[in-house]
C-alpha cells in the first residue's frame, strides 16, 4: 500500500509587494512555527496539520491566508505563483479560513489538511501556504504613496508512496558566489522527492593551503540539476580568495546515509 | 482570445467554520502603567531526612526585578527559613541586586547588598589557570565602571556559606572582609589592575569552628592585548597576623597564530599564599604549555605542565595531556585523549591527605569516544581507563540524547565499571535518566534518576533520583512538588587532572539523604507591556528556561548522568540577575522577543569548574515561546 509522506518546511520568506526602494510593512510582524516539520500518511487518510501565528507587534493584525505554488530559482531565491501549475496539489489542501485577526502578543492555532486522493500516485508536489498582512501605505523617495504588504510563505513539500531522492552528481565546475569564486557541484536529482547535501570535504589549493570545504544545503527538487556551491574554510574562517585549480576530496552525504565520493580537480 | 482563467480559491476545512484557536497574552491585563516590574513570592515547605535524622523546613521566597530608565536595573532575592525541632536551623537572606545604574554620561555603578562576593577586577577573572577566588559574605559590595576604562569596586561584609536545601538561606560565619580594587584599560592594549583584601578573624572553613584567619592580601595585574598575542602578569601576596609572609607571581600568555593557538606561562608561589581566608595555589613553582588548534572538522589541543615545590615539601610533577576530536561526516564523530602525570622524585615526598588520592602521585589516564547521529538522536560511546598506584578502573558509558517532540526532553546514560583495587575487584553498572515535558499549556514534569550498583565485595549501591512536577492551576499560579533521593557511599571514578592551579573539592562522604518539597508560587508583572526585560516598546515576550550544569565529559549536552550546580548567578543581557536552585535550573519568566545573551558568575561553581567570564550563551526567545538553554561549565584538563 501507498503512503502518503508529507514535509512541511517552513520558511520565512518576508516579501513585499509594489516598486519601491527598502518598504517596510510597519506593522507586519508575524512569527510562524513550527520551522519544519513531516507527517506521513495513507493515501485517502486526511491529515491535518497546525501552524502557529503570533502576532509579534503591540496592536492587533489581520492576516490573509491562502495556497501558493512556488518555484525555487537557481540562487535559492523563492518565487510565488497564484496560478496554478500542471503538478499542483494545491486541490488536495484545505484552510482553516481565508482571514484571521490576531491581538498583539497572541498567537494563533491555524490548521490546515492535505487530502490525498487514493489513487494518488508515488512522488512528490509541493505548495506554499501564503500569509500576508494587511496593506499599508508608505512613502517613497519621492514623496508617492505606495501600498505594501509583508507576507510570509510556508513551504510545504508532499511526497507520496515511498518516494526519495536520488542524488548524483553530473559535472564539476566554479560558480561564482558572495563568497568569492568556489567550486561547485551540478547535483541531479534523479529521484521523485527533494533531497539535500551535506557532509565535509578536504581540498588543497593552488597556494598549498589546506581547507575544509562543505555544501551549501539548497534542495534539490525532484528531475531537477542544481549547482551546488562548495564553501572553504580555513579553521573556523571562510576563505573568499581561493587559488586555482584547488583540489577537493572526499564523501557528501544525503537522506539517510547515502553517500557521494568526490575527488576533483576544479579549475577556472 | 480565451478568458483569463479565475484565480483558484482554497477549499476551507468545515466551511470555514471551524472555531477559532487563539492563546493570548495573559498577562496582559496588569497594569501597563509605570516602569515594567516583576515579582514572584512563593511559600515552601520540605521535609529533607539525612541519614537517621529528619529535618522539617517551612519558608517564603521572594523575588523581583524593576527595570528604570534613569536608575539601571534592580533585582531582589529574599528568603525566610524556618527550619530544625526548635528553630535553631532557621535563617533567612535577601539580595538586592542593581546593574547599569548611570552615574553620569560615561560613568555606570552595579552594586549589592546582600548575599554578596568580594568583587573582583576584569583581569583577576581572567586567569588561564590559577584562579583568584571570590569571597562569599553578608555585605555590600559595589563597582562603579566607565565605558570600557575604568573599574573600580569595593566591597565590605561578614563572610557567609550557603545553607538550606530547598529554600537557601546564609550562615554568617562571623569576622569581617573588606576589599577594593581599579583597573585602568590605559588604551586598546594596556590593562592594569590592582585589589586588596583584608580579612579579620574569618574561619577558613565552611562552618564556624573552623581555624580562624586574620590576613591582609593583594593582587596587581599588567596585561597586553594586539595582534593575537596577549599576556598577562599577575603578582600577588598575603601577610598573616603572626607575621607570615607568602607572594608569588605567574606569567600567562596566548598567542593566536593561523589556526594554532598556543598558551604557555610561569608561576613561583611560596608557601602559605592566601587571598582572605581562602588558599591561593601555592607552594609551587614551574610552567606549562598547551597548544589547540580547532576547524569544522578537528579539534587537537595537547599540553605540558611542570610543577615543583618551593618548599621542597613534595617531589616535581610532570603532567601532560592530549585531546583529538574528528567530525568524519555530518553524523559521526569520534575522538579520544589522554593525562598522565608523573611524580619526577622520590615517591615519599608525595603528600597524602585523609581519603583522598593526592594529585601528585604518578597516574595515567586515556578514553575514547565516539558521537553518532542515529535514527533515535545523537549518542555517545565512551571508555574511560586510569590507572595509579592504588588502583585501575576502566568505564564504558553510553550517553543517548533522544528526539523528542518540541517541548519535551530525554536522555539516557548507561555505566559499566571495573575497579582493581589489589587487593579486590569490583564491577558496577549504572543508569542514568533525565526527561521531561512541557504537557498541555500548565503542566510540566522533569525527572532526573541515577543509580549504580557496585557488585562483589563493595556490595553497594549508589541511587540519586529527582522528580519535579510543575502546574500552573491559574493565572500567575503555579503549584510545585519535588521529591529527591541521594544515597551515596561517596567513591568517585578515578580522575587524573594537572597539578597546576587546580584546587580539588571532592567531597567523599557516606550519605544519604531524602527530601520532600512543596511550592506555591505567584508570578505578577506589571509596568509598560510593550516594554519587558531587555526589551522595547511594541515587543512581544516569551520564557527563558535553563539549567547550568558540570559538564563532565565535555560535550556540552546534559547528559542524564551529569549534576546541575547550585546557587550561581546568571546574568541576562548582563544587566538582570536570577540564581540557579538545587538542581542547577534557573528561570527569565518575561523576557522580551529576540536574540539576548546569558553570561555566569562563576564565583560560587565548586573549583575546579568554570565558566569563562568572557563567555556568552546566545538564546532566541520567541514571542510566547518558551527558549531552554544548557549552560554547560566545564573542568580544566
Amino acid at each position: 500500500m501507498y503512503k502518503l509522506r508529507l514535509i512541511l518546511t517552513s520558511t520565512a520568506l518576508l516579501g513585499t509587494l509594489g516598486p519601491v526602494s527598502e518598504p517596510r510593512a510597519q506593522d507586519f510582524a508575524a512569527v510562524v512555527s513550527p520551522p519544519r516539520f513531516e507527517i506521513r500518511a495513507e493515501p485517502g487518510q486526511r491529515v491535518r496539520q497546525v501552524v502557529e501565528i503570533t502576532n509579534a507587534g503591540p496592536r492587533p493584525s489581520r492576516y490573509h491566508l491562502r495556497t501558493a505554488d512556488w518555484t525555487l530559482g537557481a540562487d535559492g531565491g523563492v518565487t510565488f505563483s497564484e496560478d496554478m501549475t500542471p503538478d499542483s496539489c494545491r486541490s488536495w489542501v484545505a484552510i482553516e479560513r481565508r482571514e484571521i485577526e490576531v491581538p498583539g502578543g497572541g498567537r494563533y492555532r491555524y490548521r490546515f489538511e492535505v487530502q490525498a486522493p487514493p489513487d494518488a500516485t508515488r512522488g512528490e508536489c509541493r505548495f506554499a501556504l501564503m500569509i500576508e498582512g494587511d496593506p499599508q501605505t508608505v512613502q517613497t523617495g519621492n514623496g508617492l504613496p505606495v501600498p505594501v504588504s509583508g507576507r510570509i510563505g510556508v513551504i510545504v513539500y508532499v511526497t507520496v508512496g515511498e518516494a526519495a531522492a536520488n542524488l548524483q552528481v553530473a559535472a564539476t565546475s566554479v560558480a561564482d558566489t558572495t563568497g568569492g569564486t568556489v567550486p561547485a557541484l551540478s547535483v541531479h536529482n534523479a529521484g521523485n522527492a527533494h533531497g539535500r547535501l551535506n557532509g565535509f570535504l578536504s581540498g588543497t589549493d593552488a597556494r598549498g593551503r589546506r581547507l575544509e570545504f562543505f555544501p551549501s544545503t539548497l534542495p534539490i527538487l525532484p528531475g531537477e540539476t542544481r549547482l551546488i556551491p562548495l564553501t572553504a574554510s580555513i579553521g573556523p574562517d571562510a576563505v573568499t580568495d581561493l587559488a586555482y585549480p584547488v583540489r577537493v576530496a572526499g564523501i557528501v552525504e544525503w537522506g539517510d546515509g547515502r553517500r557521494i565520493e568526490i575527488d576533483q580537480l576544479f579549475t577556472r | 482570445m480565451a478568458p483569463a482563467a479565475a484565480a483558484y480559491e482554497d477549499r476551507l476545512i468545515d466551511g470555514g467554520n471551524l472555531p477559532v484557536e487563539l492563546d493570548v497574552d495573559d498577562t496582559a491585563g496588569h497594569s501597563t502603567a509605570g516602569w515594567p516590574r516583576a515579582m514572584y513570592a512563593e511559600a515552601v515547605a520540605s521535609r529533607i531526612g539525612r541519614d537517621d535524622a529528619s529535618t522539617n523546613e517551612a519558608g517564603i521566597r521572594f523575588g523581583g526585578m524593576l527595570d528604570t530608565p534613569g536608575f539601571g536595573a534592580f533585582t531582589v532575592d529574599a528568603t525566610v527559613r524556618v527550619a530544625g525541632s526548635d528553630g535553631q536551623e532557621s535563617g533567612n537572606m535577601i539580595t538586592l541586586m542593581q546593574r547599569g545604574m548611570p552615574v553620569s554620561s560615561e560613568w555606570f555603578m552595579n552594586s549589592t547588598v546582600g548575599v554578596a562576593y568580594s568583587p573582583m577586577g576584569d583581569l583577576a577573572r581572567r586567569q588561564a589557570r590559577f584562579f583568584v577566588p571570590a569571597i562569599q559574605m553578608s555585605g555590600t559590595s559595589v563597582e562603579w565602571r566607565r565605558t570600557n576604562q575604568v573599574q573600580a569596586f569595593a566591597s565590605y561584609g561578614e563572610p557567609s556559606v550557603y545553607s538550606g536545601v530547598y529554600i537557601p538561606t546564609v550562615e554568617n560565619l562571623g569576622g569581617r572582609q573588606a576589599g577594593a580594587g581599579l583597573q585602568l584599560n590605559l588604551d586598546e592594549r594596556w590593562s592594569v589592575a590592582a585589589q586588596a583584601v583584608d580579612v579579620s578573624s574569618v574561619p577558613t572553613g565552611l562552618d564556624k569552628s573552623s581555624p580562624r584567619i586574620s590576613s591582609r592580601s593583594w593582587f596587581g595585574a599588567v596585561a597586553s592585548e594586539e595582534g593575537g598575542v596577549r599576556t598577562q602578569l599577575n603578582v600577588a601576596g598575603s601577610s598573616l597576623e603572626d607575621g607570615d609572609a607568602a607572594a608569588g607571581a605567574w606569567l600567562d600568555a596566548m598567542v593566536q597564530s593561523g589556526r594554532i593557538s598556543h598558551s604557555f606561562g610561569g608561576f613561583y608561589l611560596e608557601p602559605e599564599l592566601v587571598w582572605g581566608n581562602q588558599q591561593l595555589a601555592s607552594d609551587a613553582t614551574g610552567g606549562y604549555y598547551r597548544a589547540a588548534y580547532r576547524s569544522r572538522r578537528w579539534t587537537l589541543d595537547g599540553g605540558l605542565d611542570y610543577v615543583s615545590s618551593v618548599s621542597g615539601d613534595s617531589g616535581d610533577v610532570l603532567y601532560g595531556t592530549g585531546y583529538t576530536r574528528y567530525q568524519y561526516s555530518s553524523r559521526l564523530g569520534y575522538g579520544g585523549g589522554t593525562s598522565a602525570r608523573q611524580n619526577l622524585s622520590d615517591s615519599s615526598l608525595a603528600t597524602r591527605s585523609s581519603g583522598v588520592d593526592d594529585l601528585r602521585s604518578t597516574a595515567w589516564s586515556a578514553f575514547g569516544f565516539v558521537d553518532a547521529g542515529n535514527a533515535w538522536g545523537i549518542g555517545r560511546g565512551q571508555l574511560n581507563y586510569a590507572q595509579d598506584s592504588d588502583q585501575d578502573s576502566a568505564q564504558l558509558s553510553l550517553d543517548q540524547t533522544w528526539n523528542t517532540h518540541v517541548g519535551q526532553r530525554l536522555s539516557t546514560s548507561l555505566l559499566f565499571g571495573r575497579v582493581d583495587l589489589g587487593s579486590r575487584t569490583e564491577n558496577s553498572a549504572g543508569l542514568a535518566v533525565f526527561g521531561g515535558g512541557n504537557f498541555g499549556r500548565n503542566f510540566s514534569i522533569d525527572a532526573n534518576a541515577r543509580w549504580n550498583k557496585a557488585f562483589g565485595d563493595a556490595d553497594s549501591d549508589d541511587l540519586f533520583a529527582n522528580l519535579a512536577l510543575n502546574w500552573g492551576f491559574a493565572r500567575g499560579w503555579t503549584a510545585s512538588a519535588n521529591y529527591y533521593q541521594n544515597r551515596s557511599d561517596g567513591r568517585f571514578p578515578l580522575t587524573v587532572e594537572s597539578p597546576v592551579g587546580i584546587d580539588p573539592t571532592y567531597e567523599r562522604l557516606d550519605r544519604s539523604d531524602s527530601g520532600l518539597y512543596l511550592r506555591v508560587r505567584y508570578d505578577w508583572r506589571a509596568g509598560l507591556r510593550t516594554a519587558p526585560l531587555g526589551g522595547s516598546p511594541g515587543m512581544g515576550t516569551g520564557r527563558i528556561n535553563g539549567v547550568l550544569f558540570l559538564d563532565e565529559n565535555d560535550n556540552g549536552r546534559f547528559d542524564a548522568s551529569e549534576s546541575g550546580a547550585a546557587n550561581v548567578v546568571v546574568l541576562l543581557n548582563g544587566r538582570f540577575a536570577v540564581r540557579t536552585d538545587a538542581s542547577g535550573r534557573f528561570e527569565f519568566p518575561t523576557v522580551v522577543a529576540g536574540n539576548h545573551s546569558l553570561s555566569v558568575v562563576s564565583d560560587n561553581l565548586p573549583l575546579a569548574w568554570n565558566v569563562p567570564a568572557e563567555a556568552r550563551f546566545d538564546v532566541r526567545v520567541g514571542v510566547r515561546g518558551q527558549s531552554q538553554i544548557e549552560l554547560a561549565a566545564r573542568r580544566q584538563r
